[in-house]
């Protein structure tokens, strides 16, 4: 202790080396305070890579464990003789809970919700046409659901 | 060494940018194993998603002719067996039924049949798991549906979907179609009648043994006669019972106008032989009627089984011996057109067809 009480004023009033250490100490400073910058852009910019991978893969796995299959396509009546009815028999045959969003009949958008199906369930889905299906017509349906797959197929009405 | 080492000043921002500098890296690779990482598990579950779909189209299902069999009842409902094979290379578990009346679009066009579970009474099945080759397999069926009444002009679409997604679907009651192009077959209803050289025959007390009647000569006016013809029941669901008002009508054509005159052949007992009190007997449509069986195979080329029906006698029901119209009798060239009249019980139902037939002819020159 009674050491360091003679070196420091000593090394204090010395006017040896003093560009050395001043140089030693730049460069000691910012080499801490770019590797600091550095360290901290790097994390973020892996936080967003990571970020955005994750959502990919997350919403990616959520789509691709979606299954869905239309057992059924029902024409029927509404009222009458109206022929504006068609009923829809879906059945989630995949690994998720799905959800459905819309269902289409010639590209023209007729139902639109949010129906929840679970893993083997079976629902239908009424829609009533504000045209009438025409007798022996081929009607193009689609299921679109809400993570984005689409199910679609040719059914015909009845003669 | 260590106490050198720290005592020394020299290198202690290169000791430092080498140590964030290995952080840096050391980031980075974990950045690279945490994508990898999630890769691999994403491509795990596509490939555990294309095994789903490739079980999927995997399956695969054929109903077996006629589709429904073993027709009764189940206390106060209906029931019967769907008969399907599994062709696909995968067990197929059934989810559900579909009946729809095509003939139908009231609400009661649908019927939905589910699987047998607790507190469902009526309009479920059970043994709907079917093993890859089974041949036979027959899916139990108890529904307020009468599928005994279904027709090929009331049939029914029958829809059934795996729990894989798969749709398979067949109509009830079939109707066979001939193959296009063949000409060797008048189809009339379920009725096909053969229409080659030895498909239509005749006897007559002096020729017993049935010979083609396409050309009948030497034919004396007066001379008893009967016609055989060949009939097969194609339907593929039930058998055909004929009646007694079956008839062979030989429209006879004379050129001079004097043309019309019908000769009808009534149907004869199964065991007759040719024209004659002890070798044509009356037709008995009750105790021994013909009874056309359904085809038992529906790749049968023929469409069914072989039948000969007989016709002789004058009026129905019975063995009054007849003869065609010959004018003033003699060995006359005549023309006729023969048309006939099949009256049948098929699935319960009375019906009745005219069969625009064949033309033949006595002792006309070839």
């Amino acid at each position: 202790m009674k050491k360091n009480r003679r070196t420091i004023p000593r090394f204090m009033s010395s006017r040896r080396a003093i560009s050395t250490l001043l140089a030693n100490v730049l460069v000691v400073t910012m080499v801490v305070a770019l590797g600091t910058m550095l360290f901290i852009w790097t994390t973020g910019v892996m936080g967003m890579y990571q970020g955005g991978a994750g959502v990919w893969f997350s919403t990616r796995s959520e789509v691709m464990k979606e299954r869905l299959a239309i057992e059924e396509v029902w024409f029927t009546n509404a009222v009458g003789q109206d022929r504006k009815n068609i009923t829809i028999y879906v059945r989630n045959v995949g690994t998720n809970e799905l959800k459905i969003a819309a269902v289409y009949v010639n590209s023209t958008q007729v139902w639109t919700g949010t129906k929840t199906l679970d893993v083997g369930k079976v629902d239908k889905i009424s829609l009533t046409l504000t045209t009438s299906w025409g007798r022996g017509c081929v009607t193009y349906i689609s299921v679109a659901t809400l993570r984005g797959n689409v199910v679609k197929g040719y059914w015909q009405a009845p003669f | 060494m260590l106490k050198r080492f720290v005592g020394r000043r020299k290198g202690i921002g290169t000791v430092l940018g080498a140590g964030y500098f290995i952080i840096i890296v050391l980031a980075i690779f974990n950045l690279i194993m945490w994508e990898v990482t999630q890769y691999d598990a994403y491509q795990q579950l596509v490939s555990q998603m294309n095994q789903v779909d490739q079980e999927r189209i995997s399956e695969n299902l054929e109903f077996i002719d006629p589709g429904i069999t073993d027709i009764g009842t189940l206390g106060a409902y209906k029931c019967f067996n769907l008969t399907v094979r599994n062709i696909g290379g995968i067990t197929i578990n059934t989810a559900r039924l579909y009946f729809y009346n095509y003939s139908d679009s009231s609400s009661n066009a649908l019927k939905i049949i589910e699987k047998a579970a607790a507190g469902i009474s009526v309009n479920y099945f059970t043994n709907g798991f079917i093993n890859p080759g089974e041949s036979n397999h027959k899916i139990r069926v108890v529904t307020t549906l009468d599928m005994s009444k279904a027709t090929e002009s009331r049939p029914y679409i029958i829809y059934l979907t795996t729990e894989r997604g798969r749709t398979f679907s067949t109509v009830y009651p079939r109707t066979i179609l001939p193959k296009p192009g063949n000409v060797g077959f008048i189809d009339v209803g379920p009725l096909r009648f053969k229409f080659d050289y030895y498909a239509l025959n005749y006897t007559t007390p002096s020729r017993i043994v049935p010979t083609p009647a396409w050309l009948i000569s030497p034919y004396a006016g007066g001379t008893a006669i009967m016609f055989f013809v060949t009939v097969i029941n194609t339907a593929s669901d039930d058998d055909i019972r004929l009646k007694k008002y079956c008839v062979f009508d030989c429209i006879e054509m004379e050129f001079t106008g004097a043309s019309g005159k019908i000769a009808s052949f009534f149907i004869v007992d199964k065991d007759s032989t040719w024209p004659g009190a002890s070798t044509m007997f009356p037709y008995d449509e009750v105790n021994d009627p013909y009874i056309l069986p359904k085809n038992p195979d529906p790749n049968n080329p023929q469409g069914g089984i072989t039948n000969t029906i007989k016709f002789g006698a004058k009026s129905w029901g019975t063995a009054t011996v007849q003869c065609l119209f010959t004018g003033g009798g003699g060995y006359g060239q005549y023309v006729y057109l023969v048309l006939m009249g099949f009256y049948y019980v098929y699935k319960g139902q009375d019906y009745g067809a005219t069969i625009p037939f064949v033309a033949i002819r006595t002792n006309t020159p070839s």
